[in-house]
């Protein structure tokens, strides 16, 4: 049993308040700590602000002599502005962007990041990952290529994202590879940025997209489908519409059911409807007929009629949804 | 009539529980503010990573996870366009809203209908999940570029509405909010970055609840965070802070988080189907359907992740009265006892690693037991100073240790809100929590022990549970 006598007590009630007291004074120094980098922060800023605002709503000819004005902003104000000028790149396109990244460059921002890759936090290797992605440079590819195999996940992560920002295709292969096992890189990640990389040039995204759809690997099959599904990789149609059917796993098999309400045409609905077999995986039954479904057309739609009396009630609603349009002719997978 | 007996028994029961009542409440304190280290450690973690955690490209791309939101609403009318207002607005590249109104007496269909320009769809709601009520009619936006559902059923409960949202949703994810919570713009964005992550694991996340009395509402927005006006709600402020923020950041540091908030909680679809979705006669049906969740892929032996991500706030209203809030304290007590019984075989038991040998043990001694022996304490304590059985100074001081501890504990968690989140801007509004923090103990802590005994008397007593009902002030939007 513990024994308390009053000194104790009295003690531990003394120590007790002054923590409370010096705990309540850490957050009121945080909080005027805060206030006063704001107000500093804030005072630097709408020294830049209107010089890059400038720039992004300048017409054609008046975009250099804008750049020219932010490129001339001076040594101590310049941190302030390249954040700026990096959190507008969000929001902009075209020459206004082209001009941005020259004065980064001229600036040396992208060389303090690629510089900053090799840095020995991670966070300030994935902060520099995200500063060469945004700047989207070439010049930056190979520093990002490198943090793909980095120690941290997080800067492994943020490297696939810049190298989906960079647009080079050739780097298709090597965005798969870090869906390797152990990687951890998200699958979302890595298909944005496919995605990103494809919007600009799909033709060059074929052959690592069809590579991948027979890969050994089930999440880079699953990221491939999505990503050809996405960018309507036609050429890749055949290939998604084999693994509904043949692939071992259900979560391919889901995601290529999918992916065919964008790929597959009249030629896909046999394999749709195959897919509705009662003997298939429930997830994929479901994303088959959910495919027929949103096709639309009567022949899709036929393949639903069985399932009206299906064990499955998701199945028996769709198949409901599909309506008066059902008939009993060319019922049956 | 002597005293003498009553004295003794009193010297008896000071002199065996005395050190060990002293010692729980050491342990409990404790034990929050270590729940409150591994919270900042969970914080420090997200805030670095943040300004590279890829939001916006999340926000755009087309492999983001599809999102249904579920609102179960009753009687909800004064909230339920600000509500729905705020979610169909919510950042998010595919989400839709799925309202199911629970035979709702008041006007919540008709101004849903009236605003949305809705119509009756032959849209179907059968689904794995077995639902209770009988439907009514399914109705559906003219305009079908907005992602509404609103489906109209009797009156059936929560839990049961929640089910018939589950089996209409289309969408692989699915979030449970209330009907007068208001997310916060970016919400799903983060509260679904985990399932993006780790897409094969994570198998349920939770945002934070914050109380929206006194905040300023505009549009569906939460534009002007601010302290309520009433002590209650100020109160329990204090008390979701530490509780629901940094309480759950804790445990989900742990790795041993068994309790997602009902108001916002994010599943997948296919996990919830197969648990067989909410229980409609539990009290405590958020926290019995995580149990349920872990219990289903312990025994499976499947890898899976509960997440809690602290960014991503849910505002509601809290109960700004005492009767109110007794209801509701009542209600929470009697759902924890339920579900802490009905699971109780995974107590102790190693199978069930952190959550059956760390969480729910602590559940058990600390969240359940803990207002009994406040209870016993507010009682002997008194009755010992009346009869001169205890030292006044002494019972005094070992008090205020007592309490001046939980209130260490508290600016620990102001202290870590300030640092990381800050949401409450105003130096008015600072101290105002300061002083609720200090009110906590005197009574309020006292009174939700009795409530929450009587919660968990009536479940033991087979009384019938009552849901009561929340008067909404509404948000008073402009």
């Amino acid at each position: 049993m513990l024994v308390l006598s009053w000194t104790v007590l009295v003690w531990t009630l003394t120590v007790l308040c002054a923590l409370c007291v010096a705990l309540l004074l850490a957050t009121v120094a945080v909080r005027v700590g805060r206030g006063v980098l704001a107000r500093r922060r804030e005072a630097l800023v709408a020294q830049v602000r209107p010089l890059v605002l400038e720039v992004l709503t300048a017409e054609d000819d008046e975009v250099a002599p804008a750049c020219e004005k932010v490129a001339a902003v001076p040594e101590p104000l310049w941190p302030t502005a390249e954040r700026y000028v990096l959190a507008a790149f969000d929001s902009v396109r075209g020459e206004v962007r082209d001009a941005l990244v020259q004065v980064l460059l001229d600036r040396g921002t992208l060389a303090r990041a690629v510089a900053a890759t090799t840095a020995r936090s991670a966070v300030r290797r994935a902060r520099a990952a995200e500063v060469v992605g945004l700047v989207g440079h070439v010049d930056g590819r190979r520093s990002i290529v490198r943090l793909l195999s980095d120690p941290s996940v997080e800067v492994r992560t943020v490297a696939a994202r810049a190298l989906g920002q960079l647009g080079d295709p050739h780097v298709a292969a090597l965005l798969l590879g870090a869906l390797r096992p152990g990687s951890d890189v998200p699958a979302s990640i890595v298909g944005t940025a496919l995605i990103g990389i494809g919007e600009a040039d799909t033709t060059a995204l074929e052959p690592a997209l069809e590579g991948a759809l027979a890969d050994r690997d089930e999440i880079v099959r699953l990221t491939a489908v999505a990503v050809a599904a996405e960018l309507l990789v036609l050429p890749t149609a055949r290939y998604v519409g084999e693994r509904v059917l043949h692939d071992p796993s259900p979560a391919v098999r889901v995601q290529a059911a999918r992916a065919l309400a964008r790929l597959g045409g009249a030629w896909a609905v046999p394999t749709l409807a195959s897919a509705t077999a009662p003997t298939e995986d429930p997830g994929v039954r479901l994303a088959a007929a959910r495919t027929l479904l949103d096709m639309g057309t009567p022949t899709a739609l036929d393949h639903l009629a069985p399932l009206r009396d299906d064990l499955d009630p998701d199945l028996r609603r769709l198949a409901l949804e599909a309506g008066p349009t059902l008939t009993t002719e060319g019922a049956g997978p | 009539m002597t005293l003498d007996p009553v004295r003794d028994a009193l010297v008896t029961f000071f002199d065996v529980t005395g050190s060990w009542l002293l010692l729980y409440f050491f342990l409990i304190n404790s034990s929050y503010l270590l729940l409150i280290v591994l919270a900042s450690v969970n914080f420090g973690r997200h805030l670095r990573r943040s300004p590279f955690a890829g939001t916006t490209a999340a926000a755009r791309s087309p492999l983001t996870p599809g999102v249904s939101v579920l609102l179960p609403a009753y009687n909800e009318a004064n909230v339920i366009l600000d509500s729905v207002r705020s979610v169909l607005d919510l950042r998010y590249p595919d989400h839709e809203v799925v309202v199911v109104n629970d035979g709702s007496s008041d006007a919540t269909l008709e101004r849903l209908v009236e605003t949305y320009g809705l119509v009756r769809s032959t849209r179907g709601v059968e689904g794995k999940i077995p639902v209770r009520g009988d439907l009514r009619g399914v109705w559906v936006p003219t305009d079908d570029s907005i992602p509404l559902v609103v489906v109209d059923k009797e009156n059936s409960g929560r839990s049961d509405s929640l089910n018939m949202g589950v089996n209409v949703a289309s969408r692989d994810l699915v979030v449970m909010v209330d009907a007068d919570s208001i997310l916060d713009p970016d919400a799903l964005l983060v509260v679904s970055k985990p399932f993006a992550d780790d897409p094969q694991n994570v198998v349920a996340t939770g945002g934070v609840i914050r109380a929206a009395n006194g905040c300023r509402v505009i549009g569906g927005r939460v534009v002007d965070v601010r302290m309520p006006r009433s002590a209650v709600a100020r109160i329990q402020v204090v008390e979701y802070l530490r509780s629901f923020l940094l309480g759950r950041a804790g445990w989900s540091q742990a790795n041993a988080l068994i309790l997602i908030s009902g108001a916002f909680g994010m599943f997948r679809r296919d996990v919830l189907v197969e648990a067989g979705g909410l229980d409609p006669d539990s009290i405590g049906e958020d926290f019995e359907l995580v149990m349920r969740i872990h219990k289903m892929m312990k025994d499976g032996g499947r890898d899976y992740r509960v997440v809690f991500v602290a960014e991503p706030v849910s505002w509601t209203e809290v109960p700004d009265t005492l009767a109110v809030l007794g209801r509701q304290r009542r209600r929470w007590h009697r759902g924890l006892w339920e579900v802490l019984w009905g699971y109780r075989r995974m107590t102790f038991n190693p199978r069930y690693g952190r959550i059956g040998m760390v969480a729910l043990p602590y559940y058990w001694l600390f969240e359940l037991c803990a207002p009994l022996l406040e209870v016993i304490g507010v009682i002997v304590v008194p009755l010992g100073l009346l009869l001169g059985v205890i030292n006044v100074p002494f019972a005094i001081a070992f008090l205020l240790v007592a309490y001046v501890y939980a209130f260490f504990v508290t600016c620990a968690a102001l202290l870590v809100e300030e640092v990381s989140f800050h949401r409450y801007a105003r130096w008015r509004d600072l101290g105002s929590i300061v002083l609720a923090s200090v009110a906590e103990n005197v009574g309020y802590r006292q009174l939700t022990a009795v409530w929450r005994l009587q919660g968990w008397w009536a479940s033991l007593t087979r009384k019938k549970a009552v849901w009561g009902t929340m008067t909404r002030a509404g948000f008073g939007s402009s």
